[in-house]
């Protein structure tokens, strides 16, 4: 109908379903609801966008979001910089601090290694994690990526690559989740989560 | 447990149908192009989440409809039932339903209908290409554990990482990556190895005794596991084939380098049949050939059977127009005593003799029980 029409309505769709989990239909109803919306509204979302872009930046120590130099975590005196928790993306920090457990500062490598998506240790913030890690303060560095193979990839790597450091370098326990049943986890997963067993408190 | 009933919206020919099935034998008979086939294929693709005939979802759906479903009614002794739902639509991704409740990982599902398939194309799982052999492996291991499957899938996936790197690489390869993935490669692999030496444990010391039900002669039926590293299959810990599997590794560095591909592990497995420690490949007969097949897929029942603790639906797709007297009966004497099986045939009266079987008569695409 409209939508092989090249006009401004299949246009605003286009850009619509551009972004993630934003399917076809759901752009629609979106761009139906910007129809019906008055000026204000529209240019007020299209403002938000905008100023957002203009504002935001990446944190110039760990990579987080930010709209100064330094993200709020960072500037934060009572976090705990010596130790660093390592993650792929900025969703996952959310997720961290949702849980209210973690008092230390963060690290984002904006990715996992993964040569099919094209993804080399070069286009992640390695580098800027190794000379963060040089620093005497820091004592620990915590691992938190994503159990994944290319997470798995991207933690041996930086494991190697840490090790010289002499820090403390630990892993987010991970393998086995809540209310899950363990015929189903992989044998790599429970041989790993049997490797690094504790003891019950 | 056996299939009840089978519902099929927009699958191939079918556009709606319900079919009740038997527990015991059913023959499904009928002229050709009637949709025998599809509905063996529409069983299977509840059970494995995907067909044996097409790897596209897409190619499955009737002309000028956009989505299919396969709706399967289970019973289980003391009548507890089971219900499954596979349904795909050309907007939508393919979807999974148990008992109602949505299904997210297919990979922990697969193995609750277990089931084993036979077609004319099995008939070339000895003599054929070794992709062949595997994939006999692997759906079977499959349905015996949801762990093999995901080590497989995630083994497959590290062996397309490493093998882009090697391809890209070449030049100035970092070792410290090319680690992180070998690491990987072993730890699956592995696993993945170890599995497959338990089912050919368990295919020789079973292979011959179903043989030489079919045979008239005293043979020696063997398989012989040929992975593309040395184990000793016998007594081989995981650790031990994981240390022999990171050596042979370590080896061929850099084989791999000039090739730029991941030329060791399970993915380069291929099995030997062997009669009277000859290659069956070579001094086979065509008879000889069938009865094998006949008795690997007999075995694969009697593993999944006894590694699952539920029997697999055997489906028999048009084959038994391929196979003689002798082994059209031992096969349905097999069939006879265990749980459920459905048979493809466009000749009904070759099944006169079997007392206890439900008969199917498909005719312009609808159904008449007989």
């Amino acid at each position: 109908m409209f939508e092989n029409e090249n006009n401004s309505l299949s246009y605003l769709i286009d850009q619509l379903h551009r972004l993630p989990g934003i399917g076809r239909k759901t752009a629609q109803r979106l761009a139906f609801h910007i129809i019906k919306d008055n000026i204000e509204d529209a240019s007020e979302l299209a403002h938000a966008i905008l100023e957002v872009k203009s504002k935001i930046r990446y944190c110039n120590q760990c990579f987080n979001i930010t709209e100064s130099d330094k993200c709020n975590i960072c500037n934060n005196p009572g976090r705990d910089a010596s130790t660093i928790c390592v993650v792929e993306d900025i969703v996952d920090i959310i997720a961290i601090e949702k849980s209210n457990e973690y008092q230390g500062i963060y690290h984002v490598l904006g990715g996992a290694i993964s040569p099919l998506a094209g993804i080399s240790p070069d286009d992640l913030h390695i580098k800027e994690l190794l000379i963060r890690s040089q620093d005497a303060d820091v004592k620990e560095i915590l691992l938190a990526i994503n159990p994944s193979t290319e997470g798995e990839a991207t933690m041996i790597y930086l494991s190697k690559l840490l090790k010289p450091y002499n820090k403390r370098i630990t892993r987010i326990a991970s393998g086995v989740p809540f209310g899950a049943h363990l015929e189903f986890i992989d044998n790599g997963t429970i041989g790993r989560d049997i490797i690094s067993r504790r003891d019950v408190e | 447990m056996y299939l009840q009933k089978l519902t099929l919206k927009n699958f191939r020919v079918f556009s709606d149908i319900d079919i009740t099935f038997k527990n015991g034998i059913n023959i499904i008979s009928g002229p050709n192009g009637q949709g025998k086939t599809s509905i063996l294929e529409s069983i299977y693709y509840l059970a494995l989440t995907r067909s044996f005939r097409s790897t596209n979802d897409k190619n499955v759906i009737m002309f000028n409809n956009d989505y299919f479903s396969i709706n399967g009614d289970i019973l289980f002794e003391k009548n507890k039932h089971m219900n499954a739902i596979l349904s795909y639509s050309t907007n939508e991704k393919k979807q999974l339903y148990l008992n109602k409740k949505k299904i997210d990982k297919f990979s922990a599902y697969v193995g609750k209908i277990p089931c084993v398939l036979l077609t004319l194309n099995d008939l070339k799982l000895t003599m054929g290409l070794p992709s062949n052999r595997r994939n006999f492996m692997d759906v079977l291991l499959s349905q015996v554990s949801p762990v093999y499957l995901q080590n497989l899938k995630s083994y497959k996936k590290i062996v397309q990482h490493r093998n882009k790197l090697l391809n890209e690489n070449s030049d100035n390869h970092d070792q410290n990556q090319m680690e992180a993935w070998n690491k990987q490669l072993v730890e699956y692999g592995s696993y993945i190895v170890n599995d497959r030496i338990k089912f050919i444990g368990f295919m020789n010391s079973n292979i011959n005794k179903y043989y030489n039900k079919f045979s008239d002669f005293k043979e020696d039926i063997s398989v012989k596991y040929n992975p593309s590293f040395k184990i000793n299959s016998d007594s081989d810990s995981i650790q031990e084939i994981m240390k022999h599997f990171q050596k042979k590794l370590n080896k061929v560095k850099f084989v791999e380098e000039e090739k730029r591909t991941t030329i060791i592990g399970p993915h380069r497995d291929d099995l030997d049949f062997l009669k009277d420690n000859k290659s069956f490949k070579e001094y086979g007969s065509q008879g000889e050939n069938k009865t094998l097949i006949i008795v690997l897929k007999i075995l694969e029942w009697l593993y999944v059977t006894n590694q699952n603790k539920k029997s697999p639906l055997m489906l028999l797709d048009d084959i038994f127009g391929e196979l003689d007297r002798s082994r059209i009966s031992g096969l349905l004497n097999f069939l006879d005593g265990i749980g459920q099986s459905f048979i493809t045939t466009t000749i009904k009266n070759k099944f006169n003799d079997l007392s206890n079987k439900n008969d199917i008569y498909l005719e312009n695409s609808s159904i008449v029980y007989g």
